[in-house]
């Protein structure tokens, strides 16, 4: 019974004193001694309602991140989804490219070596539509994000093992090359007499073309 | 809202995750790879490299390329097993930085 009353009396008190409870001097003097429960419990469920709502914030802006985040990398999924098999694929423009560099003395003018020519254009056609470019690297400065370095020293690009491809923009394969000095005369010699007295040629400017 | 990362720091790769919903979810570097070599280096024009590109270039640049530098984290330089492992890496560098870390 003497509870009771108490605990009435408080609550008076407790919503009486309201703005300035969060403190509890105000109503400390006239509640008495003892912590006056329902205030306590006031307190502490404004302070629950404000964690919660600061989590709730939280909560909020993390998953209109992670929307945006997933999004994001579902257009560069869309986008580079085929990469990985084109990285597959290289190698069989590397070889092709190789044969026709290294063609039987005598056969360079035949139909059948055009005809293969001619496979390996569409190739480089169909990569090309794919937003697959090659990488320049024969005389460029050695650059880390596009050129693998394999050997040598210095800071041009002196011979290119394997060609890079670059897909959008992003590397799909760096070209493997090694790297030499600055002095050093850059332009293979094979590309500059192959130019000139094949005119056949001249279409493949990095020089792996050769008659 | 400020939130910590955590790295798998390894001898060979490197792996940086946080805490996402209340579940790890790794981040991707700029590569779009998962792991990351832990090697690091300066370019000769000073620029600093880090993992994959830093790999790609440390055959034409050894002594100025850092791999493997958990074997030497936290380690004395006079260590006799510093001194084992510094023969054969390198790294010109490191053998400093590690000469420097007493």
């Amino acid at each position: 019974m003497q509870g009771e009353r108490d605990e009435r009396e408080t609550l008076t008190v407790a919503e009486g004193a309201e703005p300035g409870l969060a403190d509890g001097t105000v109503a400390e003097p006239l509640a008495g001694a003892a912590a006056p429960p329902v205030e306590d419990e006031l307190a502490r469920s404004r302070a629950q309602a404000a964690e919660y709502e600061d989590r709730w914030k939280r909560s909020t802006a993390e998953f209109i991140n992670y929307k945006r985040r997933t999004e994001q990398e579902r257009a560069d999924l869309l986008r580079g989804a085929n990469g990985a098999l084109i990285l597959e694929l290289l190698p069989v423009l590397d070889d092709l490219e190789r044969a026709l560099a290294n063609l039987p003395t005598g056969e360079a003018a035949s139909k059948w070596v055009e005809g293969v020519q001619l496979v390996e254009r569409k190739f480089r056609a169909i990569l090309e539509r794919q937003g697959v470019r090659p990488i320049e690297a024969l005389g460029q400065p050695f650059d880390p994000a596009f050129h693998e370095a394999v050997g040598g020293s210095g800071q041009t690009v002196a011979q290119e093992y394997q060609r890079g491809y670059t897909q959008h923009g992003r590397v799909l394969r760096p070209a493997m090359v090694v790297v030499g000095d600055d002095e050093l005369p850059v332009v293979s010699p094979q590309s500059s007499e192959v130019a000139s007295d094949d005119p056949a040629a001249t279409r493949a400017t990095t020089g792996d073309f050769q008659a | 809202m400020a939130r910590a990362i955590g790295i798998d720091l390894g001898t060979t790769n490197s792996v940086v995750a946080v805490i996402e919903g209340g579940e790890p979810t790794v981040i991707p570097n700029a590569e779009g790879e998962r792991l990351t070599p832990s090697v690091v280096a300066l370019s000769p024009s000073g620029e600093r490299l880090v993992g994959r590109l830093a790999r790609r270039q440390a055959v034409t640049n050894p002594e100025n390329t850092v791999f493997s530098i958990k074997r030497f984290i936290g380690r004395k330089f006079n260590d006799p097993e510093v001194q084992r492992d510094i023969k054969l890496v390198p790294t010109r560098s490191a053998r400093r930085r590690t000469a420097t870390c007493r």
